[in-house]
């Protein structure tokens, strides 16, 4: 099931023309793909971020309807990438790849897990490391999932999951392979606090001196330079 | 505290902070992180004083990663020095921090301990700072 999505052909390109783009609510937007020229467009911003805010992010299919003066044609697209602010709540500017529905595509999925609750190595103390927390997959574009699922339930401290163990899905080939090591359940490091704790404690005194004396401990660190 | 083992060059130049972070910009190795919304130089005390504050919070369960390093090594000359005679010692040791770069992560704690302990660690911090979640 597609979202829909409006477009508007845009002419001017550039930093400056994109600039005024946002200035004006817009977002700045390219299409691609399956033998199409590259066209510059914009969209609304407040209809892209209805488009990704759904549980599946960015891994939606999407019909774009885009307008050039009064003509208006459709495309499948999905995202291709999706650019935001270094730290501001604000879209720069988004991808759009064309798409074939009987075409396969490759995109990266997010890997979530279950069984956290029940979990033999979280409940004896341990913590999950995770190494991979997407994977590429090639499938139709319809059957994009939101997310590959790894169970934990029966996961003891110091076993880890790998790609092999992700639960599949017909019609999805995942790409990574398959030793490659997703999530690790680590020891609590209640245990090694012991060694920890005396060098945190030399750590502060370290410091409270210091604070005491910044003229003298200073220049005691930078002779350790010399 | 952090310093690098083999520093380059004694004395550098100090440069400027202009514009925003270039990478580093998510939450990249836990599920929380500290984001600086500011440009400022982050000393290796600071960095310790947060990390402290932060483990101390979480009782040491969960996982903290630093994903700054101060690499920067800052001189000053003495107290009521004339001024000449060349620059001065090097003193202490400084990341410099553009905005937008996420310096701590954690992982393996529920939100609100993470949201505290991020918050108590952004009072050791010389900027304006946030807290982030990953994104999926």
């Amino acid at each position: 099931m597609e979202i829909k999505l409006k477009a508007v052909s845009r002419e001017s390109t550039g930093k400056g023309a994109a600039r005024k783009t946002r200035g004006e609510g817009l977002v700045p937007a390219v299409i691609y793909g399956h033998g199409i020229e590259p066209e510059t467009l914009q969209v609304r911003k407040e209809d892209l971020q209805e488009v990704i805010s759904g549980g599946a992010g960015t891994n939606v299919l999407i019909d774009l309807e885009i307008a050039r003066g009064k003509k208006k044609d459709n495309h499948l697209v999905m995202i291709k990438e999706l650019q935001k602010h270094p730290y501001r709540e604000k879209l720069l500017h988004v991808d759009f790849l064309k798409v074939a529905r009987d075409e396969k595509v490759t995109m990266k999925v997010p890997i979530a897990l279950v069984g956290e609750e029940d979990s033999v190595g979280l409940r004896a103390g341990g913590t999950v490391q995770h190494t991979l927390w997407e994977v590429e997959v090639e499938c139709l574009p319809g059957e994009v999932p939101d997310h590959l699922f790894v169970d934990i339930k029966d996961v003891q401290i110091g076993d880890h999951m790998s790609v092999s163990d992700l639960r599949t899905l017909p019609g999805i080939t995942i790409l990574a392979d398959a030793e490659d090591v997703i999530l690790s359940i680590i020891a609590p490091r209640l245990v090694a606090e012991e060694a920890e704790v005396p060098e945190e404690a030399a750590a502060l005194e370290e410091v409270a001196p210091a604070e005491e004396k910044p003229g003298e401990a200073a220049p005691a660190e930078g002779g350790k330079e010399e | 505290m952090l310093m690098p083992k083999r520093p380059p060059h004694r004395k550098v130049q100090r440069g400027r902070l202009k514009g925003s972070a270039k990478g580093g910009t998510r939450v990249n190795f836990g599920d929380y992180g500290l984001q600086a919304l500011e440009p400022a130089w982050v000393t290796a005390r600071q960095i310790e004083a947060a990390r402290v504050a932060m483990t101390r919070h979480i009782k040491r369960s969960g996982k903290v990663w630093i994903n700054i390093f101060p690499h920067k090594p800052v001189s000053k000359k003495p107290a009521e020095t004339r001024m000449g005679s060349g620059k001065g010692n090097p003193e202490f040791w400084v990341a410099p921090v553009k905005p937008g770069k996420v310096m701590f992560e954690l992982a393996g704690v529920s939100e609100p301990t993470a949201r505290e302990a991020m918050r108590l660690a952004g009072h050791k911090l010389p900027m304006k700072c946030r807290f982030v979640k990953r994104e999926d």
